[in-house]
């Protein structure tokens, strides 16, 4: 499977387990309202490029951290269960909610885009 | 003898026969942008050059107007019409025979008495020292070129040899290396063409009737064989009122004339290729190649190389940022063609998308089909799916539609039924999904996507079960499963 696009679907609270979907790229939940997390299993999936869990309201306090090692290279990392995994292949990343997103040393040129939407002012 | 000699110049008149091509729309732009592919000047080389465009595009018309203009200063010239039909009805030799008849001007009679042998080697013998100017037109086969020239020593030099051809592959492996496109008219010009033929000439009498020709010039989408057709058509039409019932007409489906000139492209392709324009007809057109690619590309199908095949026969075309394009025009013919097959084949459907076969096939238990795309806009009854006894596990492309308007779903879907969940399943695209989870019997094999937007699902499939089975467990799994349905259908 190359594709999963649950967007809108508001009462789904679990995904299925996707590490067997070696060949997944684009995982898409965009507005599913009720669900709980993005299943550990998306760890492993080296295709994966695109990630879209914005508008996940269930999604609470998600931690993200977002590096850039050497120029060009940027490494996107998400916490499951309180540990920090690297996820290489991830391209494009859209995610909403209580979140915290750690960014570290980027190098402002190399960036196409980054969006902050925020109905909060945070003071840290 | 007279006789003969009437025919014979006659037959020279004819290819002489001056032809007004100032007064066709956009001809002008045509050849400017081909005479330096043509490059006139140069008088050392023969220059092939290939027109390649989709039927009905004008490429025959393109190729007169060039004949025309540029042949006049060439010792021999020759338009064959219609290659490809001279070679159905008397192959290679019969197109020999109707190449030099027609360059040295001889009747068919004339050249039995003339001594004129038949033959490739006939052609090189006669014309490897002179000046031609030749124009192949509709050539669809390699062989038709080879029995002109197998290389261009058989043509003296300065000569020029025009192939139009809806096959851009051909050229390719001929080695025809200057291959000039022909797109479409833009809306202006197609306008311009439409209100010529419609109003003879004159401007539109009222404001009205300018509407409804705008309307009716978009339906050709640039086409310049279908404006034609359209043009002529509307000519007849005397009241408001009917220009408004053949619009209605020409949005469900296009000319009959039309479809024919777009049918021919479909009928020269092999079996699977076909299938692969059928499938994006009805559910790939304005998709991205690589998704497309990605889902048709299985054993059976083979789309990457249907689609490569499609596009070289000008009947889709890549656009640079990686899309699939088929012509609107095409695309309703390609419509057509599904109906007329489910009415011919119907033990072997292949891809469904008008709701009422789609009624039919899914409320009457008939023979299962592989592709189906169904909007449900277009439903205007409900659809109630049953549980079916005759279930067989074929469908690959299932893709249900909904207008984000429509409160309710005309679809209704009970989860007793998985006829729709084949495991053949390789796109699942369903707009407001109505169950919550997925049938116990529902084990996708090679789903490549799966598209559930606002659907209803609370958890999915338990893939735990899944990763313990093996694939032929999972096969005996299924059986079983459709077993205790159909034996206890209120059980499951």
């Amino acid at each position: 499977m190359r594709r999963l696009d649950l967007s809108g679907s508001e009462n789904l609270e679990q995904l299925p387990d996707l590490s067997m979907s070696v060949n997944l790229e684009e995982l898409i939940t965009r507005g599913c309202k009720n669900l709980k997390r993005i299943p550990e299993s998306i760890s492993n999936l080296s295709m994966l490029t695109k990630l879209d869990v914005s508008y996940c309201d269930e999604l609470n306090s998600y931690n993200i951290t977002i590096k850039e090692m050497t120029v060009g290279w940027r490494q996107i990392s998400l916490y499951f269960s309180g540990k920090e995994v690297e996820m290489d292949s991830i391209a494009n990343l859209s995610i909403g909610g209580n979140i915290h997103i750690q960014m570290l040393r980027l190098h402002a040129t190399q960036i196409t885009s980054v969006l902050v939407l925020s109905n909060k002012h945070r003071t840290h | 003898m007279i006789e003969e000699i009437v025919k014979d110049i006659s037959n020279k008149l004819l290819i002489m026969q001056p032809v007004d091509f100032s007064d066709i729309v956009g001809m002008d732009a045509h050849m400017e942008r081909l005479s330096p592919l043509l490059s006139m000047d140069s008088e050392s080389e023969v220059r092939m050059i290939g027109i390649w465009g989709m039927g009905g595009i004008g490429k025959t018309t393109i190729a007169k107007c060039l004949f025309d203009q540029l042949s006049q200063g060439f010792s021999a010239r020759c338009f064959l019409q219609n290659v490809s039909k001279i070679y159905r009805k008397g192959g290679v030799s019969y197109l020999t025979e109707k190449f030099l008849s027609t360059t040295l001007g001889l009747s068919k009679k004339k050249m039995k008495g003339s001594g004129v042998k038949l033959g490739p080697q006939e052609i090189k013998a006669r014309f490897g020292c002179r000046k031609v100017f030749v124009v192949l037109d509709n050539v669809d086969d390699m062989r038709q070129m080879h029995a002109f020239a197998q290389e261009s020593s058989w043509f003296g030099p300065g000569s020029r040899i025009i192939i139009t051809t809806r096959d851009k592959g051909l050229l390719n492996t001929y080695g025809v290396r200057t291959v000039y496109e022909v797109k479409c008219m833009d809306t202006g010009a197609g306008l311009q063409l439409f209100n010529q033929l419609a109003f003879e000439g004159r401007l539109p009498p009222s404001e009205l009737y300018e509407k409804l020709s705008i309307r009716a010039s978009w339906l050709a989408q640039g086409l310049p064989a279908a404006i034609e057709a359209y043009g002529l058509f509307f000519r007849r039409m005397a009241s408001l009122k009917e220009w408004d019932d053949a619009l209605c007409r020409f949005l469900r489906a296009p000319d009959e004339n039309v479809m024919e000139i777009l049918k021919v492209s479909y009928n020269g392709l092999e079996e699977a290729d076909k299938n692969v324009f059928l499938h994006v007809a009805c559910l790939f057109n304005g998709e991205p190649l690589q998704r497309a690619t990605t889902l048709l590309d299985d054993g059976e199908l083979q789309g990457c190389l249907g689609l490569k095949i499609l596009a070289d026969k000008s009947l889709i075309e890549i656009t640079a940022g990686g899309y699939i394009k088929m012509h609107n025009l095409v695309d309703q013919t390609a419509r057509a063609i599904v109906n007329q097959e489910s009415v011919q084949r119907s033990h072997e459907r292949g891809v469904l998308w008008d709701p009422y076969k789609i009624y039919e096939l899914l409320e009457h238990d008939s023979e299962p089909t592989k592709c189906m795309a169904l909007h449900m806009c277009d439903m205007v009854l409900p659809l109630h799916l049953g549980g079916h006894s005759n279930y067989k596990d074929t469908l690959k492309f299932l893709k249900i539609y909904k207008h984000s308007d429509h409160i309710k779903s005309k679809l209704h879907f009970s989860t007793d039924d998985a006829n729709l969940l084949s495991s053949k399943l390789r796109l699942l695209h369903w707009e407001t999904f109505p169950l919550t989870t997925f049938p116990c019997r529902f084990h996708p094999q090679d789903l490549v996507e799966v598209i559930l937007h606002r659907s209803n699902l609370t958890s999915f499939w338990k893939e735990t079960v899944v990763k313990a089975l093996s694939r032929s467990m999972l096969i005996t799994m299924i059986f079983q499963c459709l077993y205790i349905f159909t034996l206890f259908p209120i059980l499951c």
